[in-house]
């Protein structure tokens, strides 16, 4: 080795020779660094690229109680969910408004932060537990923290049968975006 | 020229270098102030190596790489793994078949095991050799012989977790090996699993130990390990004369470090390469009822496996206990034994010629046990036989557990009519009583979670109406059903986990009974379907050995006899119930059948779902219950 120098009786290679080991071993490094850390960072990001499927249309209830009834109805929907490896029930909470031809499904999750909001009685609107926001019974924003009117999801009256797609919606902006 | 230290730390530079490089070393600078990290790096990378760098000193660094690697895709599969019977084998079927990189990943966790104990056969190999545990080495080598039990512990819980046939039999053996120890044997057992049986509680503990207890203590270790050598210094090649070696010493950087490098680049090339080409198979969910599986450990566990075949009856413990002690114990104690400054190993000739002993036995060990299954045709069969129901499974697409948050836990989410009816054959017939609520297993039958998985609807119809040997050695007996029934009882055992095959679909679609009870209601009808041809030869019949006595009918038909045996004669399961009637009145007899005790109800009693003259007749027939030679 030309650059080597004696250092008491410890040879040690040249500065040159040194610094280009050192990129040397630093792509090395890095090469089986990506080997390893691609994968792995795929698997990480592996629930960004699964697709929800879409929803199916379930019976949400008839258009005989929608218009027998003087407040929103609270129904419980029973959509199958594919939650990673298993499938299990989700029972997701919407309301029904309006009656005949104007029927509303509103999706109970808070446009702001995704609490479940209630129908209040004697105030005679949606209250939402968390921070307050308030709503009227056909979904549209009163007061408080949400940016927007309560969800109403897609509805179509199928035989007297009031059915609804169920679908999530991205929390505390002003615009609707569908998110599964 | 100034050496590299004084040139690092020197805080001007002579030549003014371009800003951004100026700024980096800046940056540099000002870590290297607050923390002398710099200095750090030189005390690491500047070690003098006695008689300089070597390929042969590659394999302690490669050590600490491959546990890196293995630390770093092991959690990325502890990301999606769940750690329990019902969902261990499906979280790694869902890693393995969905998720991205899921089975790239993990066939590197379980070839880097395999690499891990190769490289600390090299390693030790290599030290031993060398004589590099002598002068003042010996703590140096007991915390490196610890570190080779906890890769081999790690290598032996990390096995079981998939919950597939190989790794639930293998562990099943493992762990009795385990209880073969003297006096705690059987209380080392029951801990490693938590109970007296494989489940819950031993995958949770498998877990804890490969994932939390053991990796920390080989951190532990290691950096005793490192820092003990670090003490001790290298020992330097064996040849060389006094002034030879120090005159040739190079630091540890560069060269010993590209050596390094170089060999970890070949160990992760390779791992690599097989991770891609070849990924580690998934076999079907475990099956403890499989009385036919042929466990067989990972290579290098089957030098052990074969040495076992040889040691049977008392003697077993010097085979399995005895002689494995005194092997690890000669091993600890190797710097305490051989102390002499001779370090050239054909100097050292008895341990040298132990060491070879006892490594040519292992190979021979692990050879001879490939060969004993070669040659011998029926177990070779049966390997192949689960090769390739391995490779079925693992070549079948995902699909999803079902279960239903809202109902009962167990209980697939939705269950068809005719499975309804089924599952209230199951309830009533008393099967729960053995197999556990919605087949889950129970103490005395097998689960029966996915049978589906594993036979066919026809099967499952022949074995009910004619359980194996083995099946009614455990107890089963062939529940009296009408062929509705029978219908309704597979439909449901086959919701219980999951099938794709085609067989199942069909079976458990079609309305077969509604069509034949229309044609002509009753048994004979059902064969004559043209659909349930496969079923054809089987017919159940309400076939009333015990004559027209109705409690007698109900004890055959609720699968009493399963447990308390034929006439209640009793078996290892549940008491006899010959002579209940002296003990108990009719009332009371009513009364423990409707509300069984604790007792009753731990041995696996059902609570019958009779009616009250149901409950009456049978009470009677209890009551009226003699031992088979006193009758007339």
């Amino acid at each position: 080795m030309e650059g080597d120098v004696k250092c008491g009786e410890v040879s040690v290679p040249g500065k040159t020779r040194r610094s280009f080991l050192g990129v040397l071993l630093g792509c090395v490094g890095t090469l089986m660094a990506a080997a390893v850390g691609i994968p792995v960072v795929r698997l990480i990001f592996y629930p960004l690229t699964v697709k929800s499927k879409e929803s199916d249309w379930v019976a949400a209830g008839t258009l005989a109680e929608t218009a027998d009834a003087t407040t929103p109805l609270r129904r419980t929907l029973q959509l199958e969910l594919r939650d990673a490896w298993q499938e299990t029930a989700a029972e997701p909470v919407v309301f029904l408004t309006g009656t005949g031809g104007d029927i509303k499904a509103l999706s109970a999750i808070c446009p702001h932060l995704g609490c479940s909001v209630a129908w209040n009685d004697q105030e005679e609107q949606f209250i939402c537990p968390c921070h307050g926001g308030r709503f009227a019974p056909d979904g549209s924003h009163r007061s408080g923290p949400p940016p927007r009117c309560l969800d109403s999801l897609e509805t179509r009256v199928v035989n007297g049968k009031v059915m609804v797609r169920y679908q999530q919606f991205r929390p505390n902006v002003p615009y609707r975006e569908v998110t599964s | 020229m100034t050496t590299d230290r004084q040139q690092s730390s020197s805080s001007s530079d002579p030549e003014p270098d371009r800003p951004e490089t100026a700024l980096s070393k800046r940056i540099v600078q000002w870590i290297d102030d607050r923390t002398g990290v710099i200095q750090i790096l030189h005390r690491i990378l500047d070690e003098p190596i006695p008689g300089g760098s070597r390929f042969a000193y590659v394999f302690g660094p490669a050590l600490l790489f491959i546990f890196v690697l293995q630390f770093v895709t092991g959690l990325a599969l502890a990301l999606y793994y769940v750690p329990s019977p019902l969902t261990a084998h499906i979280s790694v079927s869902y890693i393995v078949k969905e998720v991205a990189a899921g089975s790239f990943l993990r066939s590197l966790h379980s070839y880097g095991s395999s690499a891990m104990v190769v490289v600390l056969l090299l390693h030790f190999l290599q030290t031993f050799l060398y004589g590099a545990y002598k002068g003042k080495r010996e703590l140096l080598w007991l915390a490196g012989c610890v570190l080779l039990l906890l890769v081999l512990g790690m290598a032996f819980t990390g096995y079981l977790l998939p919950w597939d046939q190989k790794a639930y039999f293998a562990t099943s053996v493992g762990t009795n090996v385990a209880g073969q120890a003297p006096i705690v044997g059987e209380w080392v057992r029951r801990l490693l699993r938590g109970g007296t049986s494989m489940g819950t509680l031993t995958i949770s503990r498998f877990y804890v130990l490969h994932v939390f207890v053991i990796p920390f203590l080989i951190v532990l270790f290691v950096t005793l390990h490192v820092s003990l050598f670090r003490k001790a210094k290298p020992a330097g090649p064996i040849r060389g004369s006094e002034s030879d070696v120090p005159a040739r010493t190079e630091l540890f950087y560069p060269n010993q470090v590209l050596k390094d490098m170089a060999f970890a680049l070949v160990v992760m090339g390779v791992l690599g390469m097989l991770a891609h080409s070849i990924p580690v198979k998934l076999g079907p969910i475990a099956n403890p009822a499989d009385s036919h599986y042929l466990p067989r450990p990972e290579w290098y566990f089957l030098p052990l496996f074969q040495w076992l075949k040889y040691w049977e009856g008392p003697r077993a413990v010097i085979g399995m206990v005895i002689i494995p002690t005194i092997l690890v114990a000669l091993l600890f104690l190797l710097p305490f034994l051989d102390r002499g400054v001779e370090r050239r190993p054909w100097r050292r000739p008895i341990p040298l010629g132990g060491v070879a002993i006892v490594l040519i036995g292992l190979l021979w060990l692990g050879i001879r046990s490939r060969v004993d299954d070669a040659r011998d045709p029926s177990t070779s069969g049966q390997l192949a036989q689960q090769q390739k129901e391995e490779d079925k499974y693992f070549h079948k697409p995902f699909q999803p557990y079902r279960s239903s948050p809202s109902s009962e836990s167990y209980v697939p989410a939705r269950l068809s009519e005719q499975a309804m009816k089924g599952k209230a054959v199951f309830d009533s017939h008393g099967c729960a009583a053995c197999h556990g609520p919605a087949g889950i297993g129970g103490v005395i039958g097998p689960s029966l979670t996915n049978i589906a998985g594993k036979y066919e609807p026809s099967q499952v119809v022949a074995l009910l109406k004619n359980p194996t040997a083995r099946m009614r050695a455990g107890g089963m007996v062939p529940p009296r059903l009408n062929p509705d029934e029978v219908v309704a009882l597979v439909s449901y055992l086959g919701s219980l986990g999951t099938s794709s095959d085609p067989a199942w679909t069909t079976f458990m679609t079609e309305p077969l009974i509604a069509d034949s009870a229309d044609a002509n209601p009753g048994a004979s009808a059902w064969p004559s379907k043209p659909r349930g041809s496969l079923l054809l030869t089987v017919v159940f019949e309400r076939k009333d050995a015990t004559g027209t006595n109705p409690g007698a009918q109900i004890f055959q038909s609720h699968a009493c006899t399963a447990c308390h045996g034929e006439g209640g004669v009793g078996t290892q399961r549940a008491p006899a119930l010959i002579n209940v009637g002296n003990k108990f009145s009719a009332a009371e007899l009513k009364h423990l059948l409707r509300n069984p005790t604790n007792k009753m109800t731990e041995g696996g009693m059902p609570r019958p779902d009779l009616s009250e003259s149901e409950l009456s007749s049978l009470v009677s027939y209890l009551r009226d219950l003699r031992p088979a030679h006193a009758a007339p």
